[in-house]
């Protein structure tokens, strides 16, 4: 299923003029997967003379935006249509489409700046620095517009000391939101990322100091 | 070597027993086969080893798996002596607790399921616990220790119980060379232990020696075990539902040919992932993204093997699903819009644009059928992962008493 997307990805690509835009990968993508094996072999050698191949790779932007009836195909009519589907991914609006317009989404923080939620119909985008902030604020319990160590689960503490600017025990929602926006690699202190990364990329590197102990494993 | 050697046994006994404060482990004279167990060849491909997480520093020996062996059966390394690694890992189980949530020390009780530690080995990035937060299995080996609400003890207080006991020094000395007990070491045996814990005697690797290819129907398989199978690798019909295999047997998906599947013995999904248990991006347990606090990570947890996944229940980090035929149906008709879903589980029709299995009933029932065909009986009561200790009478009656404590 995944190999006839890939085709059909290649094809349209040359159709619109794009053949010469690297697919992104996504950042974190694991060591192993530096080579595909060698495409269009006759007879596979054996399974020791290849290197490993990349692991699945999710939808690239490029054929969320294609695939108009998301059946994994591109029909004639997609294709026909595809130079107006395409700028369904000029978020900028400038006309054109830049790699960082083609790259997955990243989290918030990222230098390819907000991508905005998946709306209906939309491919998953990532969550956005606001989108971040409305799902904390659900558990502002007495309604003033700042979180505490007692309105969050144990667990979820740990982003009242990271996000707490002032220092004032209470996180607001512009301490919030800076801190969604910050790039989680430039956060002091913490151990590196686990290989591979979020599924769909985002900056490397996580903020330090240990987990809460009581948490189970 | 799987052969329980009544009379060596009891002479190792003997030399273990005498001034000690607790019953010894009984232990075979010559240690059980940890370091190199008779792994077949869809085991020994370059991928399978490529995905191994054995450190240089830490290969599983005999004697080291072993003395991981006692330890994790080993009730002392908790602050009143009541629980042990196996108390939350029964190797029944595939050394996950049956309970939804287990019971640490004091009557405490955790608010996640316990982790099947099956194939950890070959989980690629070797990292642990449901949220990763652990970069090595031992790193993670230490961890229950000192949790509050596992085994509630003080390193150091650990390592004294381990001191006083007789049994230790010569089991510590055969695994390191010297007598030494320590924490580096005692997280060294542990993982060593784990990482011994390789599940590979099911019908399904029956099948596939017996077999091409992956593709092709097991000579030892039911019908519905191979309808199962079909719709785990994708390959049942033009919509591919089911496709389980893209996630769940990592590097499966990449083959030059229809037979020529490269990876067909790990079960894991490569990386920690989103699988739309929830729409919401923050809830009250967000896995990785409560640790490293990046947006996109919110709701990533690990996912244990789906071997011996029959056993495992109940399903997820929470142990929502009771059943193999509920997780099942979550995936056809349940899977959730987070944010943060995984890639994978995009692309359908309909509702957030989540794709859904779509499965009929007798699909579903295919499915769960070939799952359990991933069990591993052997793995299951293999002796050279049971229990060494003598059996404590009792030992259960006093939990209770002493759970019933704050």
């Amino acid at each position: 299923m995944h190999r006839p997307k890939a085709y059909w990805l290649i094809a349209v690509m040359a159709v619109v003029g794009l053949a010469g835009l690297a697919l992104a990968q996504g950042p974190g993508r694991g060591p192993a997967q530096k080579k595909a094996a060698p495409p269009g072999r006759e007879r596979p050698a054996p399974e020791d003379d290849l290197p490993p191949p990349p692991p699945p790779r999710g939808p690239h932007p490029l054929m969320v935006a294609l695939d108009l009836d998301a059946d994994g195909e591109l029909s004639a009519e997609e294709i026909k249509k595809a130079a107006t589907s395409l700028m369904t991914l000029d978020t900028n609006k400038d006309g054109k489409l830049d790699q960082d317009e083609l790259r997955p989404p990243r989290p918030p923080g990222g230098n390819g700046g907000p991508g905005g939620p998946g709306g209906p119909g939309g491919p998953p985008r990532g969550p956005t620095p606001a989108e971040f902030v409305q799902s904390f604020f659900a558990y502002d319990t007495n309604g003033d517009g700042k979180l505490t160590k007692e309105e969050l689960p144990e667990r979820m503490r740990r982003i009242l000391e990271q996000a707490d600017a002032n220092k004032d025990g209470k996180v607001d929602r512009a301490e919030l939101e800076k801190f969604a926006r910050e790039d989680p690699a430039r956060r002091p202190g913490g151990p590196p990322p686990p290989e591979g990364g979020p599924p769909r990329g985002g900056p490397p590197g996580r903020p330090g100091g240990p987990p809460p102990e009581d948490r189970p494993s | 070597m799987n052969t329980f050697t009544v009379t060596a046994f009891l002479g190792f006994v003997a030399l273990f027993q005498g001034g000690g404060h607790a019953p010894a482990p009984v232990l075979p004279a010559t240690p059980y086969n940890y370091a190199a167990p008779d792994l077949p060849a869809h085991f020994l491909t370059r991928l399978v080893r490529g995905l191994d997480n054995t450190p240089a520093d830490n290969p599983i020996t005999d004697h080291g798996a072993t003395l991981g062996r006692v330890l994790f059966y080993d009730k002392k390394l908790s602050v009143d002596g009541t629980i042990a690694c196996a108390s939350c890992h029964k190797q029944e189980n595939a050394f996950t607790d049956p309970n939804r949530f287990s019971t640490g020390v004091l009557g405490r009780k955790g608010d996640r399921n316990s982790m099947a530690l099956v194939n950890l080995r070959y989980y690629r990035n070797g990292r642990a616990f449901w949220d990763e937060r652990a970069k090595t299995l031992e790193e993670q080996a230490l961890g229950p220790i000192e949790n509050p609400v596992e085994m509630g003890h003080e390193l150091g207080k650990a390592l004294e119980a381990l001191k006083a006991q007789d049994h230790y020094g010569p089991l510590f000395a055969r695994a390191f060379g010297d007598p030494e007990i320590n924490a580096d070491r005692l997280a060294k045996a542990l993982a060593q232990f784990v990482r011994s814990l390789v599940s590979y005697q099911s019908r399904y690797d029956e099948g596939i020696a017996q077999s091409r290819s992956i593709f092709e129907d097991f000579p030892n398989f039911t019908a519905e075990e191979n309808r199962g199978k079909t719709i785990f690798l994708g390959e049942h019909d033009r919509a591919s539902r089911g496709n389980c295999a893209t996630c769940h047997l990592r590097d499966f998906a990449f083959f030059e040919r229809r037979d020529q599947a490269k990876q067909t013995a790990i079960f894991f999904i490569d990386q920690a992932r989103n699988n739309g248990l929830e729409a919401k991006l923050v809830s009250d347990d967000n896995g990785i993204g409560d640790h490293s606090l990046n947006a996109g990570d919110y709701g990533r947890f690990k996912s244990s093997s789906l071997r011996n996944v029959e056993v495992t229940g109940p399903y997820m980090h929470d142990g929502r699903f009771q059943t193999l035929e509920e997780v099942v149906t979550f995936y056809n008709e349940s899977v959730q819009p987070h944010p943060n879903l995984d890639p994978q589980l995009f692309g359908g029709p309909g509702r957030g644009r989540v794709r859904l299995m779509g499965l009929d009933e007798a699909d579903k029932k295919a499915l769960v059928a070939f799952l359990k065909t991933l069990t591993d009986r052997k793995f299951l009561t293999d002796p050279k992962f049971s229990d060494p200790f003598p059996s404590e009478r009792g030992a259960s009656t006093d939990v209770r008493r002493i759970g019933a404590a704050p």
